[in-house]
């Protein structure tokens, strides 16, 4: 007896030629690699329907997007503030502390000096003509400095070239010496120093 | 051998004055936990260890929740005292993440509900939604799929979602959640979450699309101008 020629189909196959589409939470899973692929009916649909696939690849890209997406960063002083609450006093660094405190003070006085300086140097800034005489006094006084200075030198260098070559041979003869003698302190001294040590 | 005198057999070891058999250790990053406990022990200024940690990823939750970048810095410093706080609390049941980011999620509910915006509206679990087949319609425009454009708008369209929504797609991909994890943050049940994730997703995907389709209707008209 012959077959019917209608033969029967697997029911999955039947199955699956009755499914349109897949639902949306379908998509989703799939996407999600809920659902195993390759072997399930499913995934088998998504990859033979281009409607389900291409929605499947938007869930997939789209949630590619989202894993990818830049954090939003603090601003720089975050994290201190929040220490600043948290511990305050705690955050400055030495030079802060130092500022703080007697740097702020040093730092007014060099200031305050540094004005009253240039103020008493002036003319007509309020002053009387006892300020101009006093910086007039000290320019004569650097000017007088300076000569007495440019003198000595040139006395001590003449002084200073017939010196130079006995000078000279001083330190070499020197400087030989104290190299003989720490040669012959580590030969002979230490050494033996160490030798005893060692047993 | 006196103490400070040191037998350099190695030219290397003799240079950098080390002893034989001396190795330099990396130093590995601390756990959350060993930070935790060394602030707990009094050290302070460990603590600006785990805000450094964890702080861009709580500023983006804060973000997407408060949609205001200087209230949500101010929201993350609050949750940030807070967590300091509770530290000697905290007892490991979840990891310190999570724990935070619950702080976080807390504090960013709060001041929505002081501007009017209740976050923790219920929806259904709409599963006729859920198991709604896909239309016959068309396939739209072939759009690239994968294109720092399309990054930029899934981004943009994230941002545009209510509170409620952005706060659990923000968990589930760029914090990589599981659904515990989120259920443990939020508070929410199970299939509300399941509900929430997945309305925002469908929500997104149509936001995602519409944008799409409106770039390559500008783009053709354009082109459309150009050729008359």
């Amino acid at each position: 007896m012959s077959k019917s020629p209608r033969a029967k189909l697997p029911r999955r196959f039947v199955k699956e030629m009755a499914m349109s589409h897949l639902n949306y939470k379908q998509v989703q899973d799939l996407a999600d690699g809920s659902i195993g692929e390759g072997t399930d009916a499913l995934a088998r649909h998504a990859a033979a329907c281009p409607r389900c696939a291409r929605e499947v690849a938007i869930q997939r890209s789209m949630a590619r997007a989202a894993k990818e997406a830049p954090v939003v960063k603090t601003s720089t002083r975050f994290t201190r503030s929040v220490m600043e609450t948290i511990d305050p006093g705690s955050q400055e660094t030495w030079i802060f502390r130092f500022l703080g405190g007697t740097g702020k003070m040093l730092a007014m006085v060099v200031v305050l000096g540094v004005v009253g300086f240039a103020l008493t140097l002036l003319p007509g800034s309020g002053g009387t003509s006892d300020q101009s005489s006093l910086s007039k006094l000290f320019s004569d006084y650097y000017t007088q400095m300076e000569q007495v200075l440019t003198q000595e030198t040139g006395r001590m260098s003449q002084t200073m070239t017939s010196q130079t070559a006995t000078e000279e041979s001083k330190i070499l003869s020197m400087t030989i010496f104290s190299i003989l003698v720490l040669a012959l302190l580590d030969r002979f001294v230490l050494r033996r120093f160490l030798r005893l040590r060692h047993r | 051998m006196p103490p400070g005198f040191h037998v350099q057999t190695k030219p290397e070891a003799r240079f950098w004055g080390l002893r034989k058999g001396t190795r330099t250790e990396p130093k590995l990053a601390k756990t959350d936990q060993e930070i935790i406990e060394s602030v707990l022990a009094g050290d302070k200024k460990a603590f600006s260890e785990l805000v450094n940690r964890h702080k861009d990823r709580a500023m983006t939750l804060a973000v997407r929740m408060l949609k205001n970048r200087e209230e949500a810095e101010e929201a993350l410093q609050d949750a940030f005292l807070r967590a300091f706080n509770a530290l000697s609390r905290f007892e490991w049941r979840s990891s310190f993440s999570t724990w935070f980011y619950r702080i976080v999620y807390n504090v960013c509910s709060t001041a929505l509900s002081k501007k009017g915006e209740d976050i923790h509206i219920s929806i259904s679990d709409n599963e006729e939604e859920m198991k709604r087949e896909l239309p016959d319609a068309e396939p739209g425009p072939d759009v690239q799929l994968e294109s720092s454009e399309m990054r930029s708008v899934v981004v943009d369209e994230i941002n545009r979602l209510p509170a409620t929504y952005s706060s659990v797609v923000t968990m589930f991909f760029l914090h990589e959640m599981s659904y515990d994890e989120i259920v443990s943050v939020t508070g929410m049940p199970l299939g509300t979450v399941k509900a929430k994730l997945f309305r925002a997703r469908l929500l997104l995907q149509k936001a995602i699309e519409g944008r799409l389709q409106e770039n390559v209707e500008i783009a053709t008209g354009k082109i459309a101008a150009a050729f008359r």
